[in-house]
């Protein structure tokens, strides 16, 4: 597990492009990368149960349920 | 899919098109293409062989391309050259309302998140990667895909926030007219400077203080100091995230127009009838003038830039005016009644937008991207030479530059809108009547047609340039 100092101190081997992203830039990223990937992944759980709970009521008010 | 192309005639790049060495823009006897060199090939072809590049032309998203047998313009790095869908006019971040920003702001961050599903990512995030095509923002830069780099944060996301987030937050929460801060930076208005000039209460708000407060604060945090080089983990999850969330500080953002210039066109002095008649002959005067191209400058909400959107030859319109409220109006207008090839801008003819960037040639000047077959100049003139005091024979200098044709209203002293302009001030104006109107046009324009608009005092001119 990676500590604040060591995500603080966190920068690509390989920014991918032309770009400077910017220290700062990635820094936060890296800070907030939990933050995100929660909420992403709280989000996208939610989403599939209200996909399967619609999806199951369609199929049992259907005429050939 | 390969294109026979044209004959080659002293083709040269892009001048704004020189940052990335994956690939470039050139123009080949008036005919832009797309050169990809060698280093760009790998994520070229993923970008086809994973399907994203199908997926986002059928959405509308990316500039659709054929790839072309067009001789590369520097073959030694060459890899494809792609032809791709022709626009009909340029236009950039600091010349849209605000919610063309936004649209185009929304329109990357769809553009990313469709990336991801296909392993890709956006190598940048620059609003001038975006124009308007048939009334929608559409992403131009084909060579702006990389194979997702694995567990690394997004790379566009600096650039994002100050294209995009920090622009919209800043019209949304302090002024509209700070959007104009993108023709001086044209970077990006630094973060630093958003998070200064925000309102403390935007602090409240979590996406606009993580993506612009705490950004602000990190990058002064680590300003000049030397990455570190270890290496570290932003996984897929964390990518969506940032996308969802920057999605959400951009749509939780809005400005409605309360200017008096959008109601213009219901509190002016035109009756109905007079209105109705100024139509008919501006309609009339456009189907004998026959353009593909017109620029409508001072089109307030762009009732005209529509009306001439509709006549048979027209393929393009477009819609200028010095108001924000008035093009974000006209914006939301053409989207309603989708008069597609209506383009509206915001833009101020007595300052209009210039050569900017690099060597003066990164963006280019409103004339330079000219000339239009027809400019129309209804209700303008006034504006112009009593508001701006500019000279009438500057005026029809002016307006010889920019297009062969002019459709021009002239709205003389005895006006109401011309007499509450002078109500303040001394008429030093003694050359501004009909008769000083003509001989300073006719100095560059035939006259074709004149006509009076019924019930007022104003008259209509088709002109046309002259030598």
């Amino acid at each position: 597990m990676t500590t604040w100092k060591q995500r603080l101190s966190a920068f690509p081997q390989d920014c991918g492009g032309y770009l400077d992203p910017g220290t700062g830039s990635y820094v936060l990223q890296m800070l907030l990368a939990g933050v995100l990937g929660a909420g992403f992944a709280i989000r996208s759980f939610w989403s599939n149960i209200r996909m399967t709970v619609s999806s199951w009521k369609r199929g049992k008010d259907s005429p050939e349920a | 899919m390969v294109k026979t192309a044209p004959k080659l005639s002293s083709p040269a790049r892009v001048a704004g098109s020189f940052r990335d060495p994956s690939g470039f823009v050139f123009r080949s006897e008036g005919h832009v293409y797309r050169q990809i060199n060698q280093r760009y090939r790998e994520h070229y072809d993923h970008l086809v062989e994973s399907g994203l590049l199908a997926r986002l032309v059928e959405e509308g998203l990316l500039l659709s391309h054929v790839e072309s047998d067009h001789p590369a313009l520097e073959p030694g790095d060459a890899y494809r050259v792609l032809d791709p869908e022709q626009l009909p006019f340029v236009s950039y971040p600091y010349e849209w309302s605000f919610s063309q920003l936004k649209d185009a702001a929304l329109a990357t961050l769809r553009i990313q998140r469709l990336a991801v599903d296909h392993d890709m990512s956006l190598r940048d995030a620059s609003a001038y990667n975006v124009q308007f095509l048939r009334g929608r923002p559409v992403f131009i830069d084909t060579s702006s895909f990389e194979r997702l780099p694995p567990d690394q944060p997004w790379v566009g996301y600096q650039q994002f926030c100050r294209h995009f987030l920090g622009p919209l937050a800043l019209a949304a929460y302090v002024d509209i007219r700070l959007l104009g801060q993108l023709r001086l930076q044209i970077e990006g208005i630094p973060l630093d400077l958003v998070s200064r000039l925000l309102p403390t209460r935007t602090r409240l708000k979590p996406a606009l203080l993580m993506h612009l407060h705490a950004h602000s604060a990190a990058q002064r945090k680590t300003a000049g100091k030397a990455p570190s080089g270890r290496a570290a983990s932003f996984g897929r999850n964390a990518l969506m995230g940032l996308i969802d969330s920057l999605e959400s500080a951009v749509s939780g953002l809005s400005w409605t127009p309360e200017g008096d210039w959008a109601k213009y066109y219901s509190e002016t002095n035109y009756t109905d009838d007079a209105f109705e008649s100024k139509h008919r002959l501006v309609a009339e005067m456009l189907g004998e003038a026959r353009p593909e191209t017109v620029w409508d400058l001072g089109a307030n909400t762009g009732p005209f830039s529509r009306l001439a959107a509709q006549s048979p030859t027209v393929k393009h319109v477009v819609s200028l005016d010095l108001d924000p409220a008035a093009v974000e109006t006209n914006y939301h207008l053409c989207r309603r009644e989708q008069s597609e090839n209506v383009l509206p801008l915001v833009g101020d003819l007595a300052n209009p937008s210039t050569d900017l960037g690099w060597a003066h040639s990164e963006r280019q000047s409103l004339a330079s991207r000219g000339p239009a077959d027809v400019v129309l100049a209804l209700a303008l003139i006034h504006h112009l030479a009593i508001g701006n005091n500019t000279p009438l024979e500057s005026v029809a200098d002016y307006f010889a530059r920019l297009a062969g044709r002019l459709l021009i209203e002239f709205v003389p002293k005895q006006d109401s809108q011309v007499q509450r302009m002078l109500a303040s001030r001394e008429d030093v104006f003694d050359q501004y009547d009909q008769t000083g109107f003509e001989a300073a046009f006719g100095r560059r324009f035939r006259i074709e047609r004149s006509e009076p608009i019924p019930e007022t005092c104003r008259r209509l001119y088709l002109l046309a340039r002259l030598g």
